[in-house]
């Protein structure tokens, strides 16, 4: 009995992580099926953290700064090896202290940072948010050349991914996906697995 | 003159209470079952929001280690009075107020429990006083456990502030206590027991304070107040859900409740003309549940904050309202309709490792079709500035970038809890949203007793803690102090800080300024996030400082500082 409830978890956790794959596999293709963009507000007055952005490692201490953004790695992929960077997220303000939306949303202001990324001629670095269910998606905007970009997002769990494009007038990624990253609460873990994230390496982000 | 007043009602107040005046103890009583909470006072697993194994394998009919409670009134509680919907009232400098505590029977929904109310009434009375009175009211205990009155927000003499321990000792179950408030600025303040409030708030206690300013134009027109106190209730198949006697239970994340309440009742419901412009007294008096407000078919100005009006009007989407909070919100009705009051928010389902949206109803507004007589529209849809309170915050303008005077970190101990609980915590908690908005763990929580685990307001230069931390100020004196909420811990949570007897601003969270203030009593420090506040020490004695979160406050969370006369 134990073997087969085991069989079966097996499979389901294959699956799953099958349906991931092939669901990051049409994203990296450019063929996932999306709702198209939403409106993205530009961050209200400069992102607080733009010239305090930690790696991942350093994160600020309590006694030493008791601030702590979170900050999160982007990382290389099949496309680009060896590309790395980071996303810095922090709430924005607001009259109530807790920044969320009407749809109990909470609202972040990112700031991506690629540190390393082997650029291509003519090409435009591009960044999206997608949610983990990858039916919602907006774009960011380009990479400045700084390879610095800001941005906002009301979702609770999502992606971000930089794509390589011809033309920063795209409208949704159509070149190859360079680096990816995944909102802190990626650390959302399961009492039976990582839930939508089966297939994510999540001590990567610890 | 006054205290001619107070000694005269002390007097009135002794003659009245009289030996026999309220019920005996609930040590004398114990045993009892109640006939409106069919299992009585018995531990059972919490209510779960949604399918998920009931308790860990290794702690399947594990119970907390403390007793468990209900309210009992120490005879049938069919024979209790039906408590009924508050008053208002209003008074005049000098007046006095007799407030009693007592037993009532409450009927929610389909369903009678026996509970709490003050006056009888539920929310207690709406006190509605002019900006600079004083008034006197006299307590009587006529529940079964000691209690104490607390007046949230109002800068009022110490010796009044109704803190057993700090201000006063308790007021046993039959005695009183005479209390002078005097009530210094203008705005919306609630009052409530300071004394296991982890019961006695949650069983009904407590009621809205309204302080009207002397001008007429202080808030812009409108066609009429409503005052809404958010709450919740934690029942199940078997009644009120038990408190824990000898200690709070439910530390964790405190107490959620599964029954949403607005004035004690499950739907507040209410009838507008079409343009009508409602001014919205808003108050949590939730242990631990913060609420996220939407009121469909409305535009929204939010005007006040806890103890003065923002700097600016600005309009909103949605009103984030932690425990103890209080907003004055103005809204407009345009559109004929029936619209719903709502609360959306994303839970965690930890099980699952997801968000899922969850959103209650909690009011149903009809707009008539009929246009309002008095149409306010330009006022509205106009963004007042308010002169004098950027005229009162102008003073205190230079101090914005003084060095930070006192740190606080916010965090977490664990004693006995369950070594497999403390295991999986370990694993199920690696990320927190900066705000927990339903109990997601409720056998864990269930077991987290203010015994086996320790809520801390830690000092960062001195390593003090709790009652330990001992701040000593001046009346005149203006203090920064920065407060970070640790997520590093065993479990982080946010936290609602109030300061009694002064007020602050909040200067900054995470380092980006505050650009539209208000003076303020209580700030929710999301997990994670660091604020700046600025204390404006203005009121002489020893005061309390804590969370909340009532749980939080029952499991240590808390502190006491002095403020010596100038």
């Amino acid at each position: 009995m134990k073997q087969l409830a085991g069989v079966i978890g097996a499979a389901f956790g294959f699956a799953i992580i099958l349906g991931f794959a092939i669901t990051l596999g049409s994203l990296v293709s450019g063929e996932a099926r999306a709702a198209g963009p939403s409106e993205v507000p530009a961050p209200a007055g400069p992102v607080p953290w733009a010239d305090a952005a930690s790696r991942v490692g350093t994160m600020p201490r309590a006694g030493t700064c008791l601030v702590t953004p979170e900050v999160v790695p982007l990382s290389g992929t099949q496309s680009a090896p060896g590309s790395r960077g980071s996303m810095t997220l922090t709430q924005p303000g607001s009259p109530f202290e807790i920044t969320v939306d009407d749809g109990g949303f909470q609202t972040f202001d990112l700031e991506i940072q690629v540190d390393q990324l082997r650029h291509r001629r003519g090409a435009v670095y591009v960044a999206w948010a997608a949610k983990p269910e990858l039916d919602e998606w907006v774009r960011l905007g380009t990479l400045d050349e700084e390879n610095r970009l800001t941005g906002r997002v009301a979702w609770n769990q999502f992606l971000v991914f930089v794509s390589e494009e011809a033309s920063a007038d795209v409208e949704r990624w159509q070149g190859p996906i360079m680096l990816t990253g995944l909102s802190p609460s990626g650390r959302l873990h399961t009492m039976a697995g990582h839930g939508p994230f089966e297939a994510m390496n999540c001590q990567l982000y610890f | 003159m006054r205290a001619a007043r107070y000694l005269a009602a002390m007097a009135v107040l002794t003659a009245a209470a009289g030996p026999g005046g309220a019920p005996a103890s609930g040590q004398q009583h114990e045993g009892h079952m109640m006939a409106t909470d069919s299992m009585g006072p018995v531990w059972r697993m919490p209510p779960q929001p949604i399918p998920m194994p009931m308790m860990l394998p290794g702690l399947m009919g594990a119970v907390p280690g403390v007793t468990p409670y209900l309210p009992d009134p120490g005879h049938d509680p069919a024979m209790l009075p039906e408590a009924v919907f508050r008053g208002v009232v209003e008074m005049a400098d000098g007046d006095t107020l007799r407030l009693e505590a007592g037993f009532v029977r409450r009927t929610i929904g389909m369903r009678t429990f026996t509970m709490y109310g003050f006056n009888g009434q539920y929310p207690g009375p709406l006190i509605r006083v002019p900006q600079g009175a004083e008034i006197i009211v006299l307590f009587t205990n006529h529940i079964d456990l000691p209690t104490a009155v607390h007046w949230h927000g109002v800068r009022l003499e110490n010796e009044f502030d109704g803190v057993p321990g700090v201000t006063q000792d308790p007021v046993e179950p039959g005695e009183s206590f005479v209390y002078r408030v005097y009530f210094r600025d203008a705005g919306l303040y609630w009052y409530h027991p300071h004394h296991r409030e982890d019961i006695q708030q949650d069983l009904g206690l407590y009621g809205n304070m309204l302080v009207d300013a002397s001008a007429a134009d202080y808030y812009g027109p409108a066609n009429g107040e409503d005052f809404l106190m958010f709450d919740d209730l934690l029942v199940d198949e078997g009644g009120l859900f038990p408190w824990g006697r000898e200690a709070a239970v439910q530390t964790l994340m405190g107490r959620f409740g599964n029954q949403l309440l607005v004035n004690g009742e499950p739907r507040w419901e209410a009838t507008v003309r079409r343009g009508e412009v409602r001014r919205l007294y808003l108050t949590n008096v939730a242990n631990t549940r913060t609420f996220n407000l939407v009121p469909e078919g409305a535009e929204m100005k939010l005007v006040g904050a806890d103890v003065s009006k923002f700097e600016r009007e600005s309009f909103i989407s949605n009103v984030v309202l932690a425990p103890a909070q209080r907003y004055i919100v103005d809204a407009r009705f345009d559109e004929p309709g029936t619209y719903a009051l709502l609360n959306p928010i994303q839970a965690i389902d930890h099980f699952n490792g997801r968000f899922y949206p969850q959103t209650d109803t909690l009011g149903i507004v009809t707009v008539l079709d009929e246009p309002v007589a008095e149409d306010h529209g330009d006022a509205f849809s106009t963004l007042r500035e308010h002169a004098d309170v950027i005229e009162d915050i102008d003073r205190y303008r230079p101090e914005f970038d003084r060095p930070v005077d006192h740190e606080l970190e916010l965090t977490v101990r664990v004693g006995d809890l369950p070594s497999d609980i403390v295991a999986v915590m370990a694993i199920d908690t690696l990320y927190f949203p900066p705000v927990e908005w339903t109990d997601a763990m409720p056998m864990m929580n269930f077991l987290s007793t203010s015994e086996n685990l320790t809520w801390i307001l830690r000092d960062v230069r001195t390593g003090k803690e709790n009652r330990d931390i001992d701040w000593r100020f001046a009346v005149g004196d203006v203090r920064k102090i920065r407060i970070h909420n640790q997520r590093r811990s065993f479990h982080p949570m946010q936290h609602p800080i109030h300061i009694h007897g002064q007020r602050f601003l909040v200067l900054s969270k995470d380092g980006v300024p505050s650009d539209n203030l208000a003076w303020k009593d209580t700030v929710v420090i999301p997990v994670g996030s660091t604020f700046d506040i600025l204390l404006e020490a203005s009121n002489s004695g020893r005061w309390m400082a804590h969370c909340h979160i009532a749980e939080h406050l029952e499991a240590g969370m808390s502190m006491v500082f002095t403020v010596d006369p100038g």
